[in-house]
């Protein structure tokens, strides 16, 4: 029998196949097709496995995954912008509701008021944390974000000029690069001071002039570094018509002031740190938040969801400023971006209304204390971490007399992941170098392993 | 007709539930001082603090007001909204993946780099291509990974004079998007009377200046372009490269395949073809793969095979750089992977099979009924997808596309795409997908044609819908005048503070 296949994700049954072909009056399916040249057919097998049950499939993965060596969150000490989070079990639970899993971006606001309200609650979350009275629906990662945004400061400002200051994620940058390479622009990256961590307020001056659209800074900086002058950064920037785009671990803004309180133009950061698991690096969530000035928003890319009201009057929530977005504007939208990172948005937003105020408080609080118990155990066993005066947050890098390749693979030998080697982007200032992360899972003996790990004592 | 109603749960914004707003942190600011200088510290957050049984609440509450592929039909044209099977949910939650840092060293990671590694295979077997990068985060980072490709391409082969993309009339809005980001100008053919590429327009508008033409095949109005070759062929003679935008895969899978269309550069949305879920929006994945002469050009890193171990091969000699900030949306990936090894070579082929039968069939019985048009030629069977029109049911009673869809919805069914493709009047862009059972397609059926009478005997009732859902019609013109909109609650507040 032709039609005798049957699998089961396909919802017709032979009999359904058999009366539909003769509703539409034809022999077989093939003859849907018939429409495409016989040259442009496959007319063989593609070159596939076969299919396989879910007790094979999940017996092939296992055995697959099990490859991979497997290293608890307490014993990594990697970072930079991505980290190991404990993802609360109500994160997970809600996550896993196929009314928020299975639904698609909510073109029709009546029946998806769910993803709308969560959506909006995620930006207006990310707006008070970030001071900024607009935020959109997300983006794809902290890379696509910074590179969108110094792409909007330039049709923003019209002009051609992006001054990037101190150290940046090589990867993140790299994103940046790629997207803004068709269009002309000039980058001009400042270097930072070996012993604050920073780039100096006078470099500033010298290279922000009338032609610069924007200023880029991440705060805290890929090395670690906390900028604290912003009050300054954006004066120097505003006075010479360039917008200010600060880069943030949105867990740092639970201390520190909102960037929207300095006059920053646009925030943009990566979400994965609300309560998103780490999957090898995504999906992400690029945070994306813009100063309430009309001027600057219709220049914004990607959704946003607004409050609205029903035609009897009821609070509701829909997609707002559509005329920017490509489905309307074609080759004239701000941004090509569609898809985006809704559901990671949506898990964020449970994550910061499970914690509140007081658990972000407390868990930014923590980990800024552990960085400093760690970095007062290197010191004591003759480390410079770090090795610059600025402050510092969750991370930082400490110098280091071998290659930072041979820690590593006593590390791992010891079950740990110790760092990054960072050695390629800050040779010349501090040598062979480890950038180190704390996460919520340390404790103080996984600090102290780690500083023998590095310090190479007698046990390694 | 069913009596469906939506949950219609009055739930109040995170910010408005009860709960102890702490004043945090104003007394331990000092805490604080040790590491940070006191005058950037935070003063206060205005977040509350709510328990846990009460979020869990919230949020329920708001997914039972959100329709979903699990609950319903959801025939959105182009968007491919078919089952996500839950044995990769299962698989996702339970392999360990949370844990795994994307700077780990390559030797802890090489069971995950197999699953990419081979499905970065699979989906070249699946279009004909050679070459495949993961890295794209979604369908339209994989366009402007494709065209950054194509710009790059010419550049190195010493053709910087090309400086135009060309694109039917009859495309995703992505397409010109995707173009402009790359600094394009895009050149925009017009479709024929038979809803395909108008052949000498294309050839008009080719010139020395064409760098590509991005396609997408069947098209948008769910029409096999049969004379893909041909096009090729135009645009290969002037060195330009054909870009396969892979929205539609979802009907030619096992059937046909890009790469013998004469493509360079195809994308493909696993979100769509493959599977994964939308997620209200995302996350999705948009591979894009290559044929051989491009392969120098793909974003790095990629993956590869080197004595008998997967590595990150960054030494692409012309490569784009990289689009994401790390490899891509490695769940979603994983996700891919579960589903074609689940499908099988066999059940990759019949997913189209089906497909196109479920469209055509809900074609027949729909274009029967009145006030619907099927534009353009009537005698081709449609693809995954169909495009009708209700032009005339607008002209004889005034109801539009947009009231039926909000119409359609007070059935448990979800709307299709409307008012697109831009080329047809009134549109309705009808993809049922190869999930829906033939109940499903006839019940679908009978509520359009449900909703059409009405329009001629109660059109109030069909312009006033939706009236079973969590809420009535929303106003949206009002939502996105500056004066009115609130596009968070800190403008809100600011604005309802600014009005006392």
């Amino acid at each position: 029998m032709e039609y005798d296949y049957f699998h089961k994700y396909l919802g017709l049954s032979h009999e359904d196949i058999i009366s539909m072909l003769k509703f539409l009056e034809i022999n077989n399916i093939e003859e849907l097709f018939s429409d495409i040249p016989n040259i442009l057919k496959l007319n063989k097998d593609l070159d596939l496995p076969d299919e396989m049950d879910e007790k094979e499939l999940k017996r092939l993965i296992t055995s697959i995954l099990a490859e991979n060596i497997t290293i608890p969150p307490n014993k990594i000490f990697l970072g930079g912008g991505v980290y190991p989070v404990h993802v609360p079990a109500i994160v997970k639970s809600i996550l896993g509701r196929s009314e928020f899993l299975t639904s698609y971006t909510p073109y029709q606001p009546e029946i998806s008021q769910g993803v709308l309200q969560a959506l909006y609650e995620y930006q207006s979350l990310i707006s008070i944390l970030t001071g900024l009275e607009v935020v959109n629906a997300s983006m794809y990662d902290w890379g696509s974000s910074a590179a969108e945004a110094l792409l909007m400061s330039i049709r923003y400002t019209r002009k051609k000029k992006i001054v990037i200051l101190g150290p940046v994620s090589p990867n993140r940058l790299e994103v940046i690069k790629t997207y803004i390479w068709p269009h002309n622009i000039r980058l001009v990256q400042l270097d930072w001071d070996k012993d604050t961590g920073l780039t100096p307020i006078e470099d500033m001056y010298n290279q922000v002039d009338e032609d610069t659209a924007a200023i880029y800074i991440e705060v805290p900086s890929y090395i670690g570094s906390v900028e604290t002058n912003i009050e300054e950064i954006v004066k120097i920037a505003h006075n010479k018509g360039a917008l200010v785009i600060m880069g943030v671990d949105p867990l740092f803004l639970s201390l520190i002031k909102p960037p929207g309180d300095f006059g920053v133009d646009i925030v943009v950061g990566e979400g994965q740190v609300l309560g998103n698991p780490l999957n090898y690096g995504g999906p992400l969530l690029g945070i994306f938040a813009v100063r309430g000035d009309m001027k600057l928003i219709r220049q914004m890319p990607g959704r946003v969801i607004g409050m609205a009201n029903t035609l009897d009057g009821k609070r509701c929530y829909t997609m707002i400023m559509q005329t920017r977005e490509q489905h309307i504007r074609r080759e004239n939208a701000t941004s090509n971006i569609c898809t985006n990172e809704a559901l990671t948005a949506i898990a964020s937003a449970i994550y910061i209304s499970l914690l509140g105020a007081d658990g972000l408080y407390s868990l930014s609080k923590s980990l800024i204390e552990r960085s400093h118990i760690l970095a007062e155990f290197l010191c004591k066993r003759g480390f410079q971490a770090p090795p610059y005066t600025s402050p510092y947050f969750r991370e930082f890098i400490v110098p280091l007399e071998i290659n930072p390749a041979i820690i590593i693979k006593r590390g791992l030998e010891a079950g740990y992941i110790v760092g990054k080697d960072i050695t390629s982007i800050v040779k010349s200032k501090y040598g062979y170098s480890l950038h180190i992360s704390i996460n919520e899972f340390h404790r103080e003996k996984e600090l102290k392993e780690l500083v023998e790990l590095l310090a190479g004592g007698d046990k390694y | 007709m069913t009596g469906f109603h939506q949950a219609r749960w009055a739930e109040p914004l995170i910010f408005d539930l009860s709960g102890s707003t702490a004043p945090y942190p104003h007394e331990n600011i000092e805490e604080l001082t040790k590491y940070l200088p006191k005058d950037i510290i935070r003063e206060s957050l205005e977040i509350p603090n709510i328990s846990e049984p009460r979020v869990a609440k919230h949020f329920i509450r708001l997914s039972q007001m959100n329709y979903s592929v699990d609950l319903g039909m959801y025939p959105l044209g182009s968007c491919t909204m078919k089952y996500n099977p839950k044995i990769a949910d299962e698989i996702i939650n339970n392999c360990n993946l949370e844990y795994i840092h994307p700077d780990q060293p390559i030797e802890t990671v090489q069971g995950l780099l197999k699953v990419l590694y081979d499905l970065a295979k699979y989906l070249c077997e699946i279009t004909g291509m050679e070459h495949c990068s993961l890295q794209p985060a979604a369908g339209a980072q994989g366009e402007l990974t494709g065209v950054l490709i194509m710009k790059k391409y010419h550049i190195t082969n010493n053709m910087d004079y090309k400086d135009e993309v060309i694109i039917p009339d009859s495309a995703h809005g992505t397409n010109p998007a995707s173009a402009k980001m790359a600094g394009y100008k895009v050149v925009e053919v017009p479709s024929n009377e038979d809803g395909k590429v108008d052949i000498s327009a294309l050839r008009d508008a080719v010139s020395e200046r064409t760098a590509g033409l991005m396609l997408t095949n069947p098209n948008t109005l769910g029409i096999f372009e049969d004379r893909v070759l041909e096009m090729a062929e135009i645009i290969h003679e002037v060195d330009g490269l054909m870009y396969y935008d892979g929205a539609n895969l979802n009907a030619i899978t096992g059937v046909a395949r890009p790469g013998d269309m004469k493509f360079d550069i195809v994308h493909v949305n696993l979100h769509k073809t493959f599977g994964t879920p939308h997620g209200g929006g995302g996350p999705g994945a948009g591979p894009i793969c290559v044929n051989d002469k491009l392969r120098e050009y793909l974003p790095v890193p990629i993956i590869t095979k080197k004595d008998g171990k997967y590595v990150l091969d960054y030494e692409l000699k012309h490569t784009i750089g990289r689009v994401h900030s790390f490899y891509g949306n490695i769940s979603v990936l994983l996700r891919a992977y579960i589903y074609i090894r689940r499908m099988g070579r066999k059940g990759i082929a019949w997913m189209s099979k089906i497909a196109v039968l479920n469209s055509n069939y809900l074609l027949k019985k729909i274009s029967r009924f009145k006030g619907v048009d099927l534009p353009f030629n009537k005698d081709v069977p449609r693809k995954h997808e169909f495009v009708i029109s209700l032009q005339r049911l607008k002209k004889d009673t005034g109801v539009t596309a947009l009231d039926v869809a909000k119409r359609l919805l007070d059935f448990g069914v979800h709307a299709p795409t409307i008012y697109f493709p831009l080329i047809v009047n009134e549109a309705f862009m009808i993809e049922p997908t190869e999930s829906v059972t033939k109940d499903e397609l006839d019940y679908y059926a009978e509520c359009l044609l449900n909703v059409l009478n009405e329009s001629y005997s109660t059109p109030e009732i069909v312009k006033s819908a939706p009236h079973n859902l969590a809420i009535k019609r929303v106003r949206e013109a009002e939502a996105s005048r500056p004066s009115s909109m609130a596009p968070s609650y800190l403008w809100f507040k600011k604005r309802s503070m600014a009005k006392l």
